[in-house]
């Protein structure tokens, strides 16, 4: 196995751990808040659901990243690369950053956002459409950078 | 469509109000505005007071429920029964909750005897009747448990001493001693006694023996038992009136939605304000005919800093998706109603973001079954709803991506008389130009509901400069690439109306010139609506991919009969798991579309539901209503 090849695959580790970080980070500290929330009032459990799972959707696209650069460059199903130059190594290392930083930090920032939505609809159960909408839009920078992830794994 | 709400003043006989009152919320048609003062309390025959009694023994009785339903119980009454409450079940509750109260105290009071007792039970040996035990005019005695590990040292210093002594029973701590001493020693042998620690034990002071006191005792504690059995059996056995009192409940609710109106109040007549939809004038005044004969109904004009209620009324189709525009804000009652563009696009979008003929008809099944089983009621059943439709444009966007369950059917199995389009996962370019061009067809209706917006208002500098000239660039851009020369026309014909429409209302000849070239600057706020479109792709793309994976992994295991169960079972777990994530996102994402690329465009919102007084349900599901219509 080349270098080129390692640090491929440790960009592959890198674009599914620290989004996952991120969401794990996310969700728990949602999931606090709705515990608590919960305790007060069970009938909003579904409301606060909802909100505690947005800020894990980075860590699944974190995955996805790595999914497609396993099939695209032959991990799954097919001939692994295994001689990879070390520029191609590198290349690959780069794609998976935007997804892997953006994700890290969207996921713990939505995670915050989320929990002030948990807070709002703890005291407003009415509100939390609104909360959901205003946790989504950190999501979007997450969303870019899964694109451009996509994009550059499907031109290499 | 918004209907119209008008204001009522109804004047009535003071007398009457109680009547007109209760058929008012019998048939749900006024939503009543606080007057200034209220002069006197509906006469209720329910107290408020029972409301927490009611709760309690609900609370309580549930806990003894044998068969608890799957999905909540599904409670129906009628509408005549519901109306009349039945007053003996109101008594219920303080039943329940004292029998209730009586088992407490029953068990707090034998486990402290069972405490007592096992204490006691170390004397069970004492060859003495207790009453008998006391001191004589030369001897004192000692009745004491002490320590385990110091009864050796104890019963050396008693041989020393010549004290007369005896040690009965002992448990995992303390032993039974009973010691006696001549009165001139006793002093001494306290002394003694207290470095090796005690605790003194009053007998209970019966003339027979202590083993036979323990029997009785634990006879009497077998009795307490049976007791308190008897009674748990008794509260349990109130179980079967727990819809009554889940009725009652409501019945309690219904009338303190009464008891919290302000009307105004003259000596001899009172007067109730409230909103009524234009349409319901007819019912409103057949539902004050049933009360009285005497009164005055008259509409009128709203005040200036009054907020009037919104009522949407849509088809069947469209009122489902009312709930994704109320959890953004409730329309204004004077705007047009973004329901029926909105319901449309939540539709398309939602389908194309799920994307897969499997998942669709699953969503189809699950909603109806859902629907089925849980005979939803009000915000649930309006989601299950939309989900139920969404299957449609799932499957058709899934054979438009040639996607079954994240199998293609063409390639993976060679079926080539199945038609696809493209397959995002293969030609993500392309998905993404689709996402794309669907949301700047989609931002276009929503500038074409702004131009019917401003041709209503007479708004015309607003409508060329801020919407026709948009979906001129913006569909210019799209002709640019069939025809370049009438793309570009449509372009710079948009471009022209923004500079020359968007200062039209400044009055320096450089104050038009400036917000006209300003007006371009808003080419950033489109292509970010634009771009936020390529989400559609991702959650595509998404949820594509890990059905993708959840079939290699199944395929992997597959092979030997063991592995197929597995093989199944992963294909089973992964695709739900995969819907279930895939909707949650769906919902999510399109609503935002909705909310900020679309609403953005020329929703305003602000409004405030229109809730009539009516009967307020908690527990019960459904009133049938016969008699009305």
């Amino acid at each position: 196995m080349s270098l080129g090849t390692v640090l491929a695959l440790l960009g592959a580790a890198i674009g599914t751990i620290l989004p996952g970080i991120g969401s794990i980070l996310g969700v728990q500290g949602c999931g606090k808040a709705a515990a608590g929330v919960t305790s007060e009032k069970p009938e909003l459990f579904g409301k606060l659901l909802v909100l505690q799972i947005l800020p894990g959707t980075q860590g699944l696209y974190g995955f996805l990243a790595t999914f497609l650069f396993m099939i695209q460059a032959g991990f799954l199903g097919g001939e692994p690369k295994m001689d990879l130059s070390t520029a191609q190594g590198l290349a690959y290392l780069a794609i998976f950053l935007p997804i892997a930083i953006n994700g890290l930090l969207s996921a713990i920032f939505q995670g915050k956002v989320a929990t002030s939505g948990i807070m709002m609809t703890a005291k407003q159960p009415d509100a939390s459409g609104k909360g959901i909408t205003m946790a989504v839009l950190v999501e979007t920078y997450a969303i870019l950078s899964l694109i451009v992830s996509i994009m550059l794994i499907f031109a290499l | 469509m918004i209907v119209p709400v008008k204001k009522a003043s109804i004047a009535i006989l003071k007398e009457n109000y109680d009547d007109v009152i209760k058929s008012l919320q019998k048939s749900s048609v006024i939503m009543i505005i606080d007057g200034e003062a209220h002069d006197r309390k509906t006469s209720l025959d329910l107290s408020q007071s029972l409301m927490a009694d009611v709760e309690q023994s609900i609370k309580l009785l549930k806990k003894y429920e044998q068969k608890k339903p799957l999905f909540g119980s599904y409670l129906e009454t009628d509408l005549e029964e519901f109306l009349n409450v039945n007053y003996d079940t109101t008594k219920l509750p303080e039943l329940i909750l004292n029998l209730s109260k009586e088992i407490e105290e029953l068990d707090l009071k034998i486990k402290e005897q069972i405490s007592y007792l096992k204490k006691l039970s170390k004397w069970e040996n004492l060859d003495i009747i207790p009453s008998e035990l006391k001191n004589t005019k030369y001897t004192k005695i000692i009745v004491v448990e002490v320590l385990n590990r110091e009864v050796d040292k104890l019963e050396k210093l008693f041989v020393e001493n010549n004290y007369i002594y005896n040690f009965y029973g002992s448990d995992e701590r303390t032993t039974a001693l009973v010691v006696s001493s001549y009165i001139d020693d006793y002093d001494e042998l306290y002394t003694r006694l207290q470095e090796f620690g005690f605790e003194e034990i009053s007998l209970p002071q019966v003339n027979y023996l202590l083993k036979e006191y323990l029997e009785k005792e634990n006879q009497e504690v077998q009795n307490l038992l049976e007791l308190k059995e008897e009674k748990l059996n008794l509260l349990k056995s109130y179980v079967t009136s727990l819809d009554d009192l889940k009725v009652l409940n409501d019945q309690i609710l219904t009338q303190n939605a009464l008891d919290n109106i302000m009307f105004i109040a003259t000596n001899n007549t009172a007067v109730i304000n409230g909103w009524v939809r234009s349409d319901e004038h007819d019912k409103l005044v057949e539902a004050l005919e049933a009360a009285t004969s005497i009164y005055e109904l008259e509409y009128v004009e709203p005040n200036e800093n009054e907020i009037v209620p919104t009522y949407n009324k849509n088809n069947k189709f469209t009122s489902q998706f009312e709930t994704i525009t109320d959890m953004f804000s409730k329309p204004h009652s004077k705007e047009v109603d973004p329901n029926p563009v909105m319901s449309f696009w939540y539709w398309i979008l939602f389908g194309m973001m799920m994307g897969d003929v499997g998942y669709g008809i699953l969503m189809i099944i699950g909603g109806i079954i859902a629907k089925k089983i849980m005979k939803p009621k009000g915000g649930t059943l309006k989601l299950i709803n939309i989900i139920l439709y969404s299957g449609i444009p799932t499957i058709i966007w899934g054979i438009i991506f040639g996607s079954y369950f994240g199998f293609n059917l063409k390639e993976d199995f060679g079926l080539n008389f199945v038609w696809y389009a493209f397959s995002p996962m293969d030609n993500p370019i392309m998905m993404l130009l689709v996402s794309i061009i669907v949301g700047a067809l989609h931002l276009m209706t929503g500038l074409v509901v702004k131009i019917y917006i401003d041709i209503k208002e007479k708004d015309y500098i607003d409508l060329f400069s801020k919407n026709l000239s948009w979906i001129l660039i913006l569909s210019g851009i799209g002709v640019f690439f069939l025809s370049k020369i009438a793309g570009l026309v449509l372009v710079l014909i948009g471009v022209l109306l923004i500079l020359v429409f968007n200062g039209a209302r400044k009055k320096s000849l450089i104050g038009k010139m400036a917000f006209g070239l300003l007006g371009l600057y808003d080419l950033t706020s489109y292509l970010s609506d634009l771009l936020s479109y390529s989400r559609i792709m991702a959650l595509a793309m998404s949820s594509a991919a890990v059905a993708m994976v959840m079939n290699t992994l199944a395929q992997m295991v597959g092979g030997n009969p063991v592995g197929m169960i597995f093989s199944a079972l992963i294909f089973m777990v992964g695709h739900l798991f995969n819907l279930v994530l895939g909707l949650l996102s769906a919902y999510v994402h399109d609503s935002r579309l909705q909310y900020i690329e679309f609403f953005g465009k020329f929703f305003e919102g602000g409004g405030v539901d229109f809730k009539p007084l009516s009967i307020e349900t908690k527990y019960v599901k459904n009133i049938k209503q016969k008699n009305i219509e």
